[in-house]
């Protein structure tokens, strides 16, 4: 169920009058809205998650006992094995026939007709911290089945993330009885969900057009082209990654919860550690809190420290998708960052470090960086290597007059417009909202009908699915 | 909950004051996912959040009453009424909602208390069935026949329709409900507009499924929203007009009205009438065919309350060329025979007469602009048979 398909709207609806009003079983209410919700993407999803969610549930409360550590090994491996089989069993036979040249043709058969459990990726990540966090001891496991799989199949975060953690979510769950919701909250949740709803349905889905088209022409796509290329696309995955964040950040402010933040304008940062900082956000400490510093972090010394950081971003490429490509993605930004964190060691001279933290070095930096990103990004998109090796190869050896003269690069230079305008909306929120209430509040409820309007009117009917459902 | 600053009117204004990152870990490396400085919309833990929940309520009770939303709503319900439900709206466009504005256009230059015989059908009887030949060949003033067929109309649009117009026909004594076996199929029921536009809450409980419900029941809620395949082509279509000046325009400028019921159509492409059209068009109609549903009870119902309201009720199906029928034949008998039986089924009840009218006499070059609609030739022949059959035997007007 999407969140703009008017099933879902409905759905809102219905479970927020119950939700709000009948506060005594919120819980119960959340329990079968979640199933519901997920219910509706496929029986059989539905029920693979609650047997996996079962099996962490039982490992984490029985893992503690003496003679029972094992389970927390199961705990693990169930997750993690329902993953590799959903995702990625035809890449692993893939691989092995290329590699041995022994063909597995039943099994590639079979593995082909498997259906991706929606959300799976997102759900597995958040029962492995569930299950490492009360490991470390950092948690204390609830001991209620029913609160954990609202917690864990929360609905506004179950599909795409953010991915919460236990010590985030759960007492958010235990007091959610007792919370009263302000009308504030509810309409800053609307206020979020709208911001992603258009930024969706305004930006994101027409520039999927725009871009399909572009890497449909495969290798016959000029210079040029590849550039437009590269750039729509890290636009449209921005605006439809930090859509789907924004909606479900909105929805849980309109339930009483609080998710993390997901996106801070990742295109103006101005290297990769600012990057990860800023893009993903609840996948990026994921990584680094259950990989990065569970292989040994940065205390292993710098040889290790580059090693860590390169495997977790090369998990991190895998994760997102079954294709060699998405590991390729991640090992770039694995490089990346080691190359960033080398650097770093020349800011010992002082006029470096000066430089570094002048204004006109930002700006320089901000727009190598970006471009950068979007180069990597054709790793992520092409269909395969070969493509995005031509790609790269063409927009090295771009003409950039003839760039920045072709009319769609206005386009693209308008959207990174846009980007920095979000980033000056998102961290004044509160002023605009107070100037915003200056305006009489008949021309307010104005604009949010046009509002409203203009969302139908691009929407046209057509519905068409985040990209990091896929994941 | 949380509560604001003194100045704020937004919920996270004073969060970013005292962002933390939840989840950062002390080891970890600021590589990847550590604290930013401008970590602006980190939301508090509830904790927090609940010991604000005491100092701001007071306030926030006054500062938030959310009044642009009351306006959005007031003008939202102000659409509703005047534009979305009003069928006046659609008419300024063709189409199959645009048709029930151009219905009601041209019922208004009649004298209802003059009509007393109505047709219900779809646009098959819209082209054979012309109430001023009808008049002419029955004898019968002009202004006493009315065609409320609907280009598309299923037996659920016919009896809608005549709910629709029901109270204004005090003088109805004989209705022509024309037939086709498409009318009665309700396998994509749902999904058609006209549907959607004349459905209450309880008919659309009857087609709604996992996938559907949040369509209709957001539509049966919010008419703007529903019909918005329409009013986006209204306004696709201002636009064109507005940048093309110089091409013949797309909106209309007034809703047209026509004497006796909405203009009929006379012309069709030459490759609809040929065998693979009529194919193309049986497949449409029977692939899927379901016969239990929202349409077949409409028919029941609108033959039903014709009866008991006395009015004398002739159930026809419209003569269609022999390629269309050797077209269904070939694939879809059994189909054929169950609408059939059916029609017959609802006729006996309610003491109607039920006849499928023959094609024999009609030349299918000339008699017909298509596989299964007549042409002005044909609906000559065939408005007056139908006349002479049925208006001027037994009406005795």
């Amino acid at each position: 169920m999407v969140f703009h398909s008017p099933n879902f709207l409905v759905f809102l609806g219905l479970l927020l009058i119950l939700f709000v009003f009948v506060k005594r079983w919120r819980l119960a209410i959340l329990a079968v809205g979640n199933i519901w919700f997920y219910g509706s993407s496929g029986l059989g999803m539905l029920l693979v998650f609650a047997i996996v969610t079962t099996v962490v549930f039982v490992a984490v409360h029985g893992m503690k006992r003496p003679g029972f550590r094992w389970l927390y090994i199961v705990g693990l491996a169930v997750p993690v094995l329902n993953l590799v089989f959903f995702k990625y069993t035809v890449l692993l036979l893939e691989t092995w026939t290329s590699l041995t040249g022994w063909p597995l043709a039943p099994l590639e058969q079979y593995a082909s007709s498997l259906v991706l459990p929606v959300g799976i990726s997102f759900y597995t990540f958040q029962l492995l911290a569930y299950l490492i966090d009360v490991r470390r001891g950092e948690l204390a496991p609830t001991r209620s089945l029913f609160r954990f799989w609202v917690f864990i199949s929360l609905f506004p975060q179950l599909i795409a993330g953010p991915i919460m953690r236990g010590k985030e979510l759960m007492p958010q769950v235990d007091s959610i009885r007792d919370r009263t919701i302000p009308w504030q909250d509810i309409k800053y949740g609307m206020y979020l969900f709208f911001i992603g709803l258009a930024k969706k349905i305004w930006i994101a889905d027409p520039l999927s057009l725009e871009v399909n088209e572009w890497f449909a022409q495969g290798a016959a796509m000029s210079a040029t082209d590849a550039w437009l290329a590269a750039y729509g696309f890290g636009f449209q995955i921005y605006f439809d990654f930090s859509a789907y964040s924004d909606m479900a950040i909105g929805l849980g402010w309109m339930l009483g919860f609080r998710l993390i933040e997901n996106f801070r304008s990742p295109y103006i940062s101005a290297d990769p550690s600012e990057f990860w900082r800023r893009w993903h956000i609840s996948l990026s400490r994921w990584i680094r809190d259950y990989v990065y510093i569970g292989l040994g972090g940065n205390r292993k010394g710098a040889a290790r420290t580059h090693l860590h950081l390169l495997a977790a971003m090369l998990i991190s490429g895998l994760w997102h998708g079954a294709m060699w490509t998405f590991v390729l993605w991640g090992g770039l930004h694995g490089l990346l960052l080691i190359v960033h964190k080398l650097t770093l060691k020349l800011n010992r001279w002082q006029w470096i470090a000066s430089i570094r933290s002048s204004f006109l070095y930002r700006i320089a930096a901000v727009a190598v960086f970006f471009h950068i990103v979007t180069w990597t990004w054709v790793f992520f998109r092409a269909q395969d290597f070969g493509l995005a090796i031509e790609m790269t190869q063409k927009m090295l050896t771009v003409n950039w007059l003839e760039l920045w003269q072709a009319p769609l690069f206005l386009l693209m230079a308008g959207l990174y417009g846009l980007h920095v305008l979000e980033y000056g909306l998102r961290t004044k929120e509160g002023w605009f909202s107070r100037v915003w209430h200056w305006v009489p509040f008949p021309i307010r409820g104005g604009v949010y009908t046009a509002f409203v309007f203009a969302i139908l009117y691009m929407l046209r009917g057509e519905t068409y699915d985040f990209i990091y459902f896929q994941f | 909950m949380t509560s604001y600053t003194s100045n704020s009117d937004h919920p996270t204004d004073d969060l970013e004051q005292q962002a933390v990152v939840m989840g950062s870990h002390a080891e970890s490396d600021p590589s990847i996912g550590g604290p930013i400085e401008e970590s602006v919309r980190e939301q508090p833990l509830p904790q927090r959040a609940e010991r604000r929940e005491e100092a701001g309520e007071q306030r926030s009770k006054r500062r938030y009453l959310g009044l642009g939303l009351a306006a959005m709503l007031a003008i939202l319900i102000l659409l509703e009424t005047l534009v979305f439900r009003n069928v006046d709206f659609y008419g300024y466009s063709p189409g199959f909602i645009g048709q029930l504005g151009e219905l009601k256009a041209s019922f208004a230059q009649e004298e209802p208390e003059q009509i007393k015989v109505a047709i219900f059908g779809d646009s098959m009887s819209l082209d054979a069935l012309r109430p001023d030949i009808m008049e002419e060949e029955a004898g019968l003033p002009r202004g006493t026949v009315f065609n409320f067929s609907l280009s598309g109309g299923s037996a659920f649009d016919m009896y809608k329709t005549y709910k629709s117009y029901e109270s204004q026909l005090p003088a109805l004594e004989h209705a022509i409900v024309v037939v086709n076996e498409h009318q009665i199929n309700n396998a994509e029921a749902a999904k058609d507009i006209k549907f959607k536009f004349y459905a209450n809450l309880n008919e659309r409980l009857q087609v709604m499924n996992a996938d559907n419900y949040g369509e209709l029941l957001l539509g049966w809620a919010w008419k703007g929203y529903e019909m918005r395949e329409v009013w986006i082509m209204m306004l696709d279509k201002y636009r064109h007009d507005r940048d093309h000046p110089d091409e013949p325009k797309q909106l209309r400028e007034a809703i047209p009205a026509y004497p006796g019921g909405i203009k009929p159509l006379t012309w069709s492409p030459k490759t609809d009438k040929t065998y693979e059209h009529a194919v193309e068009v049986a497949d449409r109609w029977f692939d899927p065919y379901v016969t239990d549903g929202v349409r077949t009870d409409a028919l029941g119902k609108l033959i039903r309350e014709l009866s008991e309201r006395g009015v004398e009720v002739t159930i026809v199906q419209i003569p269609r060329t022999p390629f269309f029928e050797q077209a269904v034949s070939a694939k879809y008998e059994e189909q054929r025979q169950e609408y059939v039986d059916i029609v017959q089924r609802f006729a006996d009840a309610h003491g109607a007469a039920f006849t499928v009218m023959s094609n024999e006499g009609l030349d299918p070059e000339t008699d017909f602009r298509d596989t299964n609609h007549v042409s002005t030739e044909g609906a000559e022949k065939v408005s007056r048979e139908v006349a002479r059959r049925w208006l001027g035997l037994q009406t005795g007007l």
